[in-house]
C-alpha cells in the first residue's frame, strides 16, 4: 500500500503550480510580499480547486525566512516540517470531524498563546460549514479579537452555509472551477515527469470528465494508468470515465435521425451487452444532445468545451438536425433519466425511448421548444372511446366472473363483482409536472423590483457569464434577467430543460452569486423561472398585489391621478388601456421595461 | 457461499481481479477505492479477495489460498484489522465512522496493514461522509478503504475526488447464461430469469423450487388471452394467478416477468429478437401474432402501462386490483 495517489504526490508546493487560479496565487503573494497579510482568509470554491494546497503554502510562505518572490523556498527546516506535517504551529484541522463547539474552545484558548517554532501560527479549517452553530460562535468570538500572530485559514466548498458574520470577518476568495485546457496541460506536464506515454485523446476525455476540479483529473487518470502499463490509452480513459464512445453516440443519433428503429435497437443492445450503465448513457446522450443544440448556436463555445473531440460526423449532424427535433429528444431523454435512477429494467427504458424518438414526427406534437411542460405522450392518453370499452369490458369480465363463481358453487357468500377499475386517466409523472415556481420568492423580489435595478443586471450579464465555467454558461446561455430588486433578480429560461439543469445546480448558484458579488459589490439573492411560465407569473403577480402597486403609485404622484379610482372598476386586466396613462400599469412598466409588457400583451 | 469468495471474484469480474492482484503484488495498491455498479457484479467479492490477498500466508498463483487462518477469519467477518461497515437500520451514520477512524488510528502505531470496507456507501449521512472525507485521503498509517455503492450519483462528489472510482460492469450476458446453465437452470427459463435480475443467487434460489416455472407458465396463458382479446383473461387473475403471489417479493417479480413479456413483443414487432435472447420461448407463435396485430403505438402504450405498475405499487393499493386494472388496460389499447 505504498503507492501514493497522483493527486497526493504532485499536490503544488508552490503558488505557481496550482493551476487556474492566477488571481487569487497573486494576490496572496503580493499580501506576502508587502507583508500586508490578513489574519483569516476563508477560501471556497469546488472541489479539487486547489483551496487546502493553496492554504498550505500560504503557511509555509508566511513562515519561509527565505521567500523569494512571494513563494515558500521548499527547502528550509520551516518549509520542510510543514510539508511533513510537522510544525506544531501549523494546525490542520478537519472541521467535519471536529465539529464540536468544545474542540473550537480547544482552539480559541490554545490560539491565546504565541507561536513556539515559527513566526506564525496558522490554522487551517478545511470543511468550515460542517462546524456546529456553538462552533460557529466560538470561532467568531476568536475572530473578533485576533491573537497576534494567529492565522486562520478557513476551507469550504459550500459557502452559503458560512455565517455572514463569520465572512465579514475574513478575506473571501473564490476558487473556480479549472478550465479543461488548464487540467489537460498539467495532466501533460505530470505524464511527461513521469516518462508515461499518453493517447490525446484520452486525456482530453479524462479533462472533461474531471468537471473543473484536478483531484477528481489526477484520481481518473491514476485509476486509467494502473489499467494499462505505464501507458494511458483511449480504451482505458473509456473504461474508467465510464464514458460510452462518441462514435457510437454518433452512430445511435444517425439512426434515430434517419428513423431505423431496428438499427438504433440494435445498438442500445450492443451498449447494454457490454455492461454500460443505462443512467450514464442517458447522461452522455444528453450531453451530446445538448452539444449539437450549442453547437448550432455558436460553435465556438463546443469546440471549447470539448477540447476538439468532436469530429466531422458530430459537424455534419449538427447540420442535420432540426432543432426541434433536438429537443424532442432531450424531453424525453429528460423524462426517462428519473425513472431510471429506481427501475430494474433499464433496457427496456432504453427500447422504449428508441422505438419513441425514432417515431416522433407519426405523432406531431405542438412546437414543443419552450411552449410549455412536457405532455404526456399522446399514446398513453385514453381516449373516451377507450374508456367505453374499458367499461364494456369491465361489465362482461363481471359477468363471465359470477359465471364462474356459480360453477364453482362457492358458498361462500362474498360478493362477486369485482371492484370496477378507476377510470383510466392520463397518467401523469410527478416529474412532467412543472417545476415548482419559487414564488415565495419571487414576489418579494417583485414588490422592490425597479427597471434601473434589472437594467444593471442586464449590463453586468455578459461579464458575469464570461466568469462561469463553460459548462455553467452552456447551461446560463439562453437565460435572462428578467426582474430585479436590490436584493434580488429572477432569471429566465428559454428552454425548460435548460432551466431544470439550472435549478438542480447548487454549484451554479453559487458561482452566480460570488461573481456577482465581485463584479457589482453585493451576491443578490437568484431565483430561477422557465421563460415559457414567467408571463403567467407576473400577470398571477400583478392581479394578486394590484392594490400595493396602487399605494405605491398614489404615494408616488404628487397629484394623485383621477384614472387610479377608474382602474377599480377594470380590476381584471392591469393592462388593459392606453398603457402609458394608467398609473398600475406605469408600476408594472417601471418593474418589467415596456418592451416586455408590449409584447406579452396576453 | 463464504468460502468461495476468491473464486466468485474471478468468475465474475476476471480483468479487474486480477488487475488488483496486480497491484497487491507490485505495491501499488492506492488508499481509498469506490466500487460501483449493480448489485451482484462482484464489488464486494473483489474488496474482500483483495483483504485476504494483503493478509495470507499461503498465496497461491498471485491469489490467496483462502484456506489459512488469516483467510478463514477475513471470511468469517472475524479478522481485527478487516472492518466491514454496513447501514446500521436505513443509514451509515457518524459515530460508526468515527468508531473505525479512532481504532485504526490506535493501531496505526503498530504499522499492521488495515482494510476498510464500506457497503451501501451512499446511505452515509452527510456527517459520516464529511468525517470520512481526511480518513481516506491522508489514512493514518498502512490502510486501504474499499467504499462500495450501486449507484455513484448517491455518494458525496467529494468523497468521488478522493478515491479512485472503479465501474463494475454489469456481468455479461454470455457469462451468466453460462453459469446458469452450467448450475442446471433450464434454458427456458435462463433468459427471463436474467432480465429480471443480475444475481446470481437469487436466480439460483428461483430454479430450486418450481414456483418461477409456474409463474412464467401462467403468464404464458395469460397472454394468449390478451393476444386474441379474450377477456377470460381477468377471471384468470383471480382464480389462476393470485394463488401463486403470496408476498410483495413476488408482486413485484411477476411485474417484471409481465414487461419481459411485452418487451419480446417489441422486439418482435423491429425484427431484433434473436432466437438466443427469447424470453418465453413457449409462445413464440402468440408473439408473433401479436407483433402483427398491435401497431406500433399500441406496444408502446402497454409498455408504458407496465412501466408505470412501481409507481401504482407503491400506492398501497391491492395487488389484485392493480393487475387487473392493467389487465384491462391492455384489453382496451389492443383493440383499440
Ligand atoms: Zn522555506
Ligand atoms: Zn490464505
Amino acid at each position: 500500500m505504498s503507492y501514493q495517489a497522483l493527486y497526493r504526490v504532485w499536490r503544488p508546493q508552490r503558488f505557481d503550480e496550482i493551476v487556474g487560479q492566477s488571481i487569487i496565487t497573486r494576490t496572496l503573494k503580493n499580501a506576502l510580499i508587502t507583508k500586508q497579510t490578513s489574519h483569516a482568509y476563508l477560501f471556497t470554491g469546488p472541489r479539487g480547486t486547489g483551496k487546502t494546497s493553496a492554504a498550505k503554502i500560504f503557511a509555509k510562505a508566511v513562515n519561509c525566512h527565505y521567500l523569494k518572490d512571494g513563494e515558500p523556498c521548499n527547502q528550509c527546516e520551516t518549509c520542510k516540517a510543514i510539508n511533513e506535517g510537522s510544525l506544531n504551529d501549523v494546525i490542520e484541522i478537519d472541521a467535519a470531524s471536529n465539529n464540536g463547539v468544545e474542540e473550537i474552545r480547544d482552539i480559541r484558548d490554545k490560539a491565546k498563546y504565541a507561536p513556539t517554532q515559527a513566526d506564525y501560527k496558522v490554522y487551517i479549517i478545511d470543511e468550515v460549514h460542517m462546524l456546529s452553530t456553538g462552533a460557529f460562535n466560538a470561532l467568531l468570538k476568536t475572530l473578533e479579537e485576533p491573537p497576534a500572530n494567529v492565522i486562520f485559514i478557513l476551507a469550504t466548498t459550500e459557502p452559503h452555509k458560512i455565517p455572514a458574520t463569520i465572512i465579514s470577518r475574513t478575506q473571501k476568495f473564490d476558487f473556480k472551477r479549472i478550465k479543461p485546457q488548464d487540467i489537460l496541460e498539467r495532466m501533460e506536464y505530470i505524464l511527461d515527469q513521469k516518462k508515461v506515454e499518453y493517447d490525446d485523446k484520452a486525456l482530453k476525455l479524462i479533462a472533461k470528465a474531471a468537471e473543473g476540479g484536478m483531484r477528481d483529473a489526477l484520481s481518473i487518470l491514476d485509476q486509467a494508468m494502473s489499467y494499462g502499463d505505464n501507458k494511458i490509452t483511449y480504451e482505458n480513459a473509456l473504461l474508467v470515465t465510464g464514458s460510452v464512445t462518441n462514435e457510437l453516440l454518433t452512430t445511435y443519433i444517425e439512426q434515430v435521425v434517419n428513423k431505423d428503429t431496428k438499427s438504433a435497437l440494435i445498438t442500445i443492445q450492443k451498449i447494454l451487452d457490454e455492461g454500460k450503465d443505462a443512467s450514464r448513457f442517458i447522461e452522455d446522450l444528453t450531453s451530446y444532445c445538448q452539444d449539437i443544440l450549442l453547437y448550432q448556436q455558436d460553435p465556438g463555445i463546443v469546440e471549447e468545451m470539448e477540447l476538439g473531440i468532436i469530429d466531422d460526423k458530430f459537424k455534419k449532424l449538427s447540420g442535420q438536425i432540426s432543432d426541434q427535433e433536438i429537443y424532442q429528444i432531450i424531453n424525453e431523454l429528460n423524462d426517462i433519466s428519473n425513472s431510471l435512477r429506481y427501475t430494474a429494467h433499464p433496457d427496456v427504458y432504453l427500447e422504449v425511448l428508441t422505438v419513441k424518438i425514432t417515431h416522433l414526427d407519426d405523432a406531431p406534437k405542438p412546437k414543443a421548444a419552450g411552449t410549455a411542460a412536457p405532455q404526456p405522450a399522446p399514446q398513453t392518453t385514453v381516449t373516451p372511446q377507450v374508456t367505453t370499452e374499458i367499461q364494456q369490458l369491465t361489465q362482461e369480465v363481471a359477468k363471465l366472473k359470477s359465471e364462474l363463481d356459480t360453477l364453482k358453487q362457492a358458498p361462500t357468500t362474498e360478493t362477486t363483482t369485482i371492484s370496477t377499475p378507476e377510470p383510466a386517466k392520463p397518467s401523469v409523472d410527478a416529474h412532467t409536472m412543472d417545476n415548482h415556481i419559487e414564488l415565495a420568492k419571487i414576489y418579494p423580489i417583485l414588490g422592490k423590483a425597479t427597471r434601473k435595478q434589472l437594467n444593471q443586471f442586464k449590463e453586468v450579464w455578459p461579464d458575469l457569464m464570461k466568469a462561469l465555467s463553460v459548462t455553467q454558461r452552456a447551461v446560463m446561455h439562453v437565460s435572462s434577467p428578467v426582474a430585479a430588486s436590490a436584493g434580488g433578480v429572477i432569471v429566465a429560461f428559454e428552454y425548460p430543460f435548460l432551466y431544470q439543469k439550472a435549478q438542480g445546480d447548487t454549484d451554479l448558484k453559487d458561482a452566480l452569486e460570488n461573481n456577482l458579488d465581485r463584479i457589482v459589490g453585493k451576491a443578490p439573492q437568484i431565483v430561477f423561472v422557465p421563460e415559457n411560465q414567467w408571463p403567467d407569473i407576473r400577470k398571477e403577480y400583478l392581479t394578486n398585489h394590484k392594490d400595493k402597486l396602487k399605494k405605491a403609485v398614489s404615494k408616488n404622484t404628487e397629484n394623485a391621478d383621477p384614472k387610479v379610482d377608474s382602474a377599480d372598476d377594470e380590476p381584471d386586466n392591469p393592462t388593459e388601456g392606453d398603457p402609458e396613462s394608467q398609473p398600475v400599469v406605469k408600476k408594472a412598466a417601471e418593474i418589467f421595461g415596456t418592451d416586455i409588457l408590449d409584447i406579452k400583451d396576453d | 457461499m463464504e468460502h468461495d469468495i476468491v473464486n466468485v471474484a474471478q468468475t465474475k469480474q476476471p480483468t479487474i481481479f486480477a488487475q488488483f492482484m496486480n497491484l497487491v503484488k507490485n505495491n501499488e495498491l492506492s488508499h481509498a477505492y469506490l466500487f460501483t455498479g449493480e448489485d451482484g457484479a462482484g464489488q464486494f467479492s473483489v474488496a474482500m479477495g483483495v483483504a485476504m490477498r494483503l493478509f495470507c500466508t499461503n498465496v497461491q498463483n498471485g491469489v490467496p489460498c483462502g484456506k489459512c487462518s488469516e483467510c478463514v477469519r477475513i471470511m468469517n467477518y472475524d479478522h481485527p484489522d478487516v472492518v466491514i461497515t454496513k447501514p446500521d437500520g436505513q443509514s451509515i451514520k457518524v459515530d460508526q465512522i468515527r468508531h473505525v477512524k479512532s481504532e485504526f488510528t490506535k493501531s496505526a502505531m503498530e504499522g499492521s496493514k488495515k482494510v476498510f470496507i464500506i457497503s451501501e456507501a451512499e446511505k452515509m449521512t452527510t456527517g459520516a461522509a464529511n468525517s470520512l472525507l481526511k480518513f481516506i485521503e491522508e489514512p493514518t498509517g498502512n490502510v486501504v478503504s474499499f467504499l462500495i455503492s450501486k449507484n455513484r450519483n448517491l455518494v458525496l462528489p467529494t468523497i468521488i475526488s478522493r478515491t479512485q472510482v472503479v465501474e463494475f460492469p454489469s456481468l455479461s450476458k454470455k457469462l451468466m447464461v453460462a453459469e446458469l446453465q452450467s448450475s442446471g437452470v433450464k434454458p427456458s427459463e435462463v433468459n427471463l430469469m436474467i432480465s429480471i435480475t443480475n444475481s446470481l443467487d437469487q436466480i439460483k434460489a428461483w430454479s430450486k423450487d418450481d414456483w418461477f416455472a409456474s409463474t412464467q407458465k401462467l403468464l404464458e396463458k395469460w397472454f394468449t388471452y390478451l393476444v386474441k382479446g379474450n377477456a377470460m383473461a381477468m377471471p384468470f387473475i383471480q382464480m389462476s394467478l393470485m394463488p401463486l403471489i403470496t408476498n410483495k417479493d413476488r408482486q413485484r417479480i411477476v411485474i417484471s416477468m409481465m414487461l419481459s413479456l411485452f418487451d419480446d413483443v417489441l422486439e418482435t414487432k423491429y425484427g431484433t429478437l434473436s432466437s438466443d435472447r427469447v424470453k418465453y420461448p413457449g409462445i413464440l407463435a402468440e408473439t408473433k401474432q401479436a407483433a402483427v396485430e398491435w401497431n406500433n403505438d399500441q406496444i408502446l402504450a402497454m409498455l408504458d402501462e407496465l412501466l408505470d405498475m412501481n409507481g401504482s405499487m407503491a400506492v398501497n393499493v391491492n395487488f389484485q386490483n392493480i393487475i387487473e386494472a392493467l389487465t384491462l388496460k391492455i384489453l382496451a389499447i389492443g383493440q383499440s
